[in-house]
């Protein structure tokens, strides 16, 4: 979704490009809009501090109404190998509310889009038709799914009904562990940004190119390239 | 990748597309290259436009059942959900390959519809659909690339987002809407006995077979590179469709009757050209359904 200004910027861009003979990519545009006081809203997530009581998970259920089987988060257990030894972490899952989100192109019907305010990707289930289409561009399996109670899809938007308001995310709220913060990264003052300049966090599946917007502490290289989804059996259970 | 969003429902929006389009395409060759002036092949011609266009419209009607607002529409009788799928048609988002190949169907249809209409106005003689032809040849081979493109625009999918994907579905939409033309001659109990149709069908058969070979051997590679088991192998159940209803029953048994009829120097029987067709059918949506299997499956 596009505003007069932005494409006519988006427009000049292109027509440099077109005139100099080279690829200029609309990105940095994008990034003066963001520099003139937009917010990217995202999550970082500590890892260590995840104890998988599943709080999040519940509470984003009754927030967002969704059924006992379909959900915008939740937290597989994951096993690793360290020194011949099984060790097994929790880690939450939720859709990444990505910079550049490969489920708003493909919308047939517009749906799907990205809002310029603040940066999260919304479903207008009032539009969506359920076509599957942007589930099918998702490379993270399961953060987008067809919740059975209204025929169309559904994903977390960071409880968009509270954070327009200034609250937090359901799940950030009762989180048990402390492990999810929320805020924006386009202010340096947040503890978002503090904890990005901090530890340097890492995105998961960063070569799927869609930047995404939840962070995690205490993932390594390897764990951040494996392809995770939101249903993965629980193969570890207490 | 775990959960089939895209089965039976959008293999058959594929495949009724593609076969539509393949018809059609013939259907318009025939016409321009004024074949037409015999009169089983302008018969041939018309009712290939017909069965094309019929074709379109009922694979159209597939992706509108597929649609999970339609299903949750008809199963809890809301009104609102059912109709919604009018939106599909009347929105257009340039970013969307599925926007673009709605409209694209959209258009392939009316100018079907006016092709068909051509034939009922001109009689054979006087004959002047040329226009309308090339319009419709053009709109096939969009269309029919379009079913390809439609999975190939999701990037991340390492069978779907593989280019050779629109030459493999160009191939098939040829020799599924030669099957359809086939049906239509022979319901119209035109022989062949100069073995030209199976001729021309085996060429386009032998041209699938090879493009389906270099998918089959990239496939391979690009599973083993993710380290995962190949996904057309016969353990999987895409490769299981693929192998047997793609490959045999879709390609080397209609090739193999083809062939000895041919080399017999044998005509063809009726019973025997009506199978043939039937099995081409049957392996073009095999293909379909077997590369949306694979590439829902890792
Ligand atoms: S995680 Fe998937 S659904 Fe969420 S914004 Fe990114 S691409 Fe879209
Ligand atoms: S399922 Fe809905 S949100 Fe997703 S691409 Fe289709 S119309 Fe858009």
């Amino acid at each position: 979704m596009l505003d007069r200004r932005r494409t006519l910027k988006l427009l000049a861009g292109g027509a440099i490009a077109t005139t100099g003979m080279m690829f200029i990519p609309a990105d940095p545009v994008i990034a003066d809009i963001r520099r003139q006081g937009k917010k990217r809203l995202a999550m970082v997530i500590d890892l260590g501090r995840c104890n998988g009581c599943k709080a999040c998970v519940v509470s984003c259920g009754i927030e967002n109404g969704n059924l006992p089987d379909e959900h915008r988060t939740q937290v597989p257990q994951h096993s690793v190998d360290l020194n011949g030894k099984q060790y097994v972490f929790n880690l939450p899952l939720l859709c990444n509310n990505c910079d550049k989100p490969s489920c708003v192109s493909v919308c047939p019907t517009g749906a799907t889009f990205k809002r310029e305010q603040d940066g999260i990707v919304v479903v207008d289930s009032q539009l969506c038709i359920g076509c599957n289409y942007c589930i099918q561009a998702c490379p993270y399996d399961g953060v987008r799914f067809t919740h059975s109670a209204t025929g169309t899809v559904d994903k977390c938007n960071f409880c968009i009904q509270r954070t327009s308001r200034g609250l937090l995310p359901a799940c950030v709220e009762t989180c048990t562990g402390g492990a999810r913060v929320f805020g924006d990264i386009n202010d340096p003052e947040s503890e978002v940004s503090r904890l990005i300049r901090q530890h340097r966090p890492l995105v998961l599946q960063a070569g799927k190119q869609t930047s995404p917007n939840v962070f995690y502490i205490g993932l390594t290289q390897d764990e951040s390239n494996r392809a995770n989804s939101i249903n993965s059996p629980q193969t570890w259970q207490r | 990748m775990s959960e089939v969003h895209w089965g039976l429902l959008v293999a058959a929006y594929l495949f009724l597309a593609g076969a539509g389009a393949g018809a059609l395409f013939i259907s318009g060759a025939l016409v321009l290259s004024e074949k037409v002036a015999h009169a089983h092949h302008w018969s041939t011609a018309k009712f290939s436009a017909i069965a094309g266009l019929l074709l379109l419209m009922l694979g159209t009607g597939m992706i509108v059942f597929d649609l999970t607002s339609f299903q949750y529409g008809i199963f809890n009788g809301d009104m609102s959900k059912l109709l919604r799928f009018y939106r599909l048609f009347m929105t257009f988002e340039p970013s969307s390959m599925m926007s673009i190949g709605t409209w694209l169907l959209t258009l392939a249809i009316i100018f079907a519809l006016l092709f068909c209409f051509s034939f009922k106005r001109h009689d054979q003689e006087t004959f002047t659909s040329r226009g309308y032809a090339l319009i419709n040849l053009i709109l096939a081979v969009c269309v029919a690339s379009y079913t390809a493109l439609l999975i190939g625009d999701i990037k991340h999918n390492i069978v779907w987002s593989n280019s050779i994907l629109v030459v493999i579905f160009l191939v098939s939409a040829i020799s599924s809407g030669a099957a359809v033309v086939l049906i239509v001659k022979t319901w119209l109990k035109q022989s062949d006995p100069h073995h030209h149709f199976a001729k021309a069908d085996s060429m386009v058969m032998l041209i699938e077979l090879f493009v389906l070979g270099i998918f089959v051997y990239v496939i391979a590679n690009v599973s083993k590179f993710y380290g995962l088991d190949n996904l057309l192998g016969m353990a999987t159940s895409a490769g299981k469709i693929w192998w047997l209803g793609a490959v045999v029953v879709g390609l080397l048994l209609p090739l193999l009757l083809n062939l000895t009829s041919i080399m017999g120097r044998v005509g063809v029987s009726h019973a025997k050209e009506y199978g043939i067709a039937a099995l081409t059918l049957v392996g073009a949506f095999c293909l379909r359904y077997s590369v949306l299997l694979a590439g829902q499956s890792y």
